[in-house]
């Protein structure tokens, strides 16, 4: 009774430490986007002294001052009009992420059959070398890229994201899904060959459609990759029109001319729809992934 | 005359028509490349010199500004057309000397030129100029000031300190009076605020670190500079400092009344007086900086044209008119951007500006202001003065808070700084 009593408290302890390095910041970026500056750093007032604000929402969706920033005399260099660029970026996050993905799987699907199913000159080679390729630190990557997608004229395109994005997917693609297709019965593939399939045909109708639940995990795993990426994104965007969540996040986060409740409005937004995205399919890319480990 | 004539000058008469009324300019499409400050401002601007300038569009690119140098170094070393962007002092050695700016005598009239020079405040030209040639024209400019809390000194009777020894006594006098901390100071090895505003305070004491052939002097007990690292660790042994990581602290910090001095660029003034934000807003002013020359640092951010564009007829005469238009006369934009957002300027005659002084006086004191901005000096800027300040910093905050002496940190930034001035020499 003792020791149950104990395991549980144990278990609620750790539940409330990982509860409070992953909610904590979102619930304080949610409090200091709704509590005015002069609040939240005067050490005198409780935080809800002054009731709870929009303003820099508000800010956000519509480009109306926060109140406090209207009056007489007020220094407005505080107020970035980066900040106007985030819902527009979340547009395009989600734009560039999905065409990534898509493209990677594509791409990588076909290349996973390959490696796990057919016999070819130079497979364990090239396997290493797509494998351990995420293994050059991104910095030494960015002058070549840079210069690749420049000679393709694609600077300051979603393209040219999307392009990079994808090639950089491609080598946790290949991994995941070649893993699950090596996992598939080998009678699976005799048989099909028995009534007659290319291997074309093989792959487009027997592999891929007992499959799709992993690619389709792993979709989301390439999308999230994108999602996420900041270096390249950054070097390759050029204005608001082709510029991702990541790096106008990192213009505001990084500029301590911002106020803090333009700061913090602006976290808000741009991580509730990735928690919400996160929340409703982690379940499936999980046990996509799973599927592909432990199948067979 | 004949009907065939009359065709021949009918087809001339069109065509010179058609000559003349070709823009000036054949039609150009400068790439402008900045730090994303104020994008929508930006972008407002260049649409006013857009419909001023038919033939020429701006395309604007921006980046996050702990990234800009590095973006930018991409796009030279890439190729990637780069018309005008936005330069720094401290970056503006380096990249002259790489040949990836051109100077302005290269693409504009000299009269020009020569009018607007004028009108700069003497260390924003300095900030400007490598080897004796202009780089760029003002887009932002600013000092580093000494603030104080005018209500604290008034409520004790304390006059505003016009010596380093002033505010030492003062300082001493409101600790004893209850005030634990009287002095916030930046102090952050890591940022370069914190190298400007050692330098501002030697510039106050009429010293610098440097003699006119850019060597060292610092290490000698009777420079400005070692007198003032004194002063500073003497004020810290005191207890009389609050260190605070970062000038976006001390605006905060200064709000709470807790204390009476702050060491600062100009525009933490701005943000401590704004009313609606900060608790004590208006209890804050500028002094000219303690000392016997009264001087101190400015900075300042510009625009610059890149050589390849310099190198391009068309491109250089569209670049030099947006130039112009963003910092030349009559200052419009440089104008705006003080009025609207508060940024300091490095062209002298907005100090008379109507909606300037209007906008600024809210905060702080447009005379004295401008006093301090005349007398500003500008840093020592080389090709390896980032460098050098990255390995003298952290000796800096070391001798602050006693855990170095002064000699020996003053000697061995005085070392390297020579060694390195030898090394580039070479």
């Amino acid at each position: 009774m003792l020791r149950t009593l104990a395991g549980r408290l144990g278990t609620f302890a750790g539940a409330m430490l990982i509860l409070l390095f992953t909610g904590g910041p979102v619930l304080m970026s949610l409090t200091g986007s709704l509590v005015p500056d002069r609040v939240l750093f005067d050490e005198n007032k409780g935080l809800l002294d002054e009731g709870i604000r929009f303003d820099n929402y508000r800010y956000i969706f519509t480009g109306e001052l926060p109140d406090s920033y209207q009056q007489a005399g007020a220094n407005r260099a505080m107020i970035s009009q980066t900040a106007r660029q985030v819902p527009f970026a979340l547009v395009n996050s989600v734009q560039i992420s999905f065409s990534a993905a898509l493209l990677a799987l594509l791409l990588a699907t076909p290349a996973a059959y390959m490696y796990a199913r057919v016999a070819f000159r130079g497979k364990k080679l090239t396997f290493m070398f797509l494998i351990l390729s995420p293994l050059v630190p991104t910095v030494a990557l960015v002058t070549p890229i840079y210069m690749t997608i420049e000679a393709m004229g694609l600077l300051g395109s979603k393209l040219g994201i999307i392009f990079v994005h994808a090639v950089k997917a491609i080598p946790f693609v290949v991994l995941i899904i070649s893993v699950f297709f090596r996992k598939l019965p080998v009678e699976l593939f005799e048989a099909a060959q028995l009534d007659g399939c290319t291997r074309m045909q093989t792959f487009l109708r027997i592999a891929l459609p007992v499959a799709l639940p992993s690619v389709a995990a792993t979709g989301l795993f390439a999308f999230m990759l994108s999602y996420a990426e900041f270096m390249f994104s950054m070097v390759l965007s050029g204005d608001s029109g082709s510029r991702p969540i990541s790096v106008v996040m990192a213009a505001l986060a990084r500029n301590t001319d911002v106020s803090w409740g333009l700061l913090n409005a602006s976290i808000f937004i741009a991580i509730v729809p990735t928690l919400i995205l996160v929340a409703m399919v982690w379940r499936f890319v999980v046990e996509g992934m799973l599927r592909g480990a432990i199948k067979g | 005359m004949k009907p065939r004539m009359k065709a021949w000058f009918g087809a001339l008469a069109i065509a010179g028509t058609a000559l003349t009324a070709q823009p000036a300019l054949a039609d150009v499409k400068l790439e402008f490349v900045v730090w994303n400050y104020s994008i929508d401002t930006i972008q407002d601007n260049i649409k006013k010199f857009e419909a001023e300038n038919p033939g020429i569009t701006v395309n604007l690119t921006d980046y996050t500004w702990p990234d800009y140098q590095d973006s930018l170094l991409l796009r030279f070393r890439g190729g990637t057309q780069t018309d005008v962007v936005y330069g720094g002092q401290d970056w503006l050695p380096a990249w002259a000397a790489a040949g990836y700016l051109a100077p302005l005598e290269d693409i504009a009239p000299a009269e020009t030129l020569d009018a607007l020079k004028k009108d700069i405040a003497g260390f924003a030209l300095s900030d400007m100029t490598y080897k004796g040639k202009l780089y760029g024209l003002p887009y932002y400019a600013d000092t580093i000031s000494f603030l104080y809390n005018k209500k604290i000194l008034e409520e004790k009777g304390i006059p505003v300190p016009t010596t380093w020894d002033e505010v030492m006594a003062a300082s001493e006098k409101l600790k004893a009076d209850g005030m634990e901390r009287p002095i916030v100071y930046e102090y952050n090895q890591e940022l370069p605020n914190f190298f400007d505003a050692f330098v501002a305070q030697t510039y106050s004491r009429g010293g610098d670190l440097f003699d006119a052939d850019k060597k060292a002097i610092f290490d000698n007990p009777e420079n400005a500079a070692y007198q003032q690292l004194q002063w500073l660790a003497d004020a810290f042994a005191k207890g009389l400092v609050q260190p605070e990581t970062h000038e976006s602290k001390i605006i905060p910090a200064m709000n709470t009344g807790k204390h009476a001095f702050t060491i600062v660029y100009n525009y933490v003034l701005a943000a401590m007086n704004t009313p609606g934000e900060q608790a004590l807003a208006g209890q804050f002013a500028l002094a000219p900086m303690p000392g016997s020359a009264q001087s101190t640092l400015g900075f300042t951010k510009f625009y610059a044209v890149t050589a390849k564009t310099a190198a391009d007829a068309e491109r250089a005469e569209a670049a030099w008119k947006f130039v112009n238009f963003m910092a030349g006369k009559p200052y419009k934009v440089a104008e705006r951007w003080a009025a609207e957002k508060g940024l300091g300027f490095g062209q002298m005659p907005l100090f008379q500006n109507k909606d300037v002084i209007d906008a600024w006086q809210k905060w702080v004191d447009v005379p004295t202001l401008e006093k301090q901005v005349a007398s500003a000096r500008a840093g020592t800027w080389t090709e390896w003065t980032v460098i050098w300040s990255a390995y003298f910093r952290p000796l800096l905050a070391k001798a602050m808070v006693g855990e170095a002496s002064v000699a020996e940190t003053m000697k061995a930034g005085a070392e390297r700084w020579n060694m390195m001035q030898a090394r580039f020499a070479k």
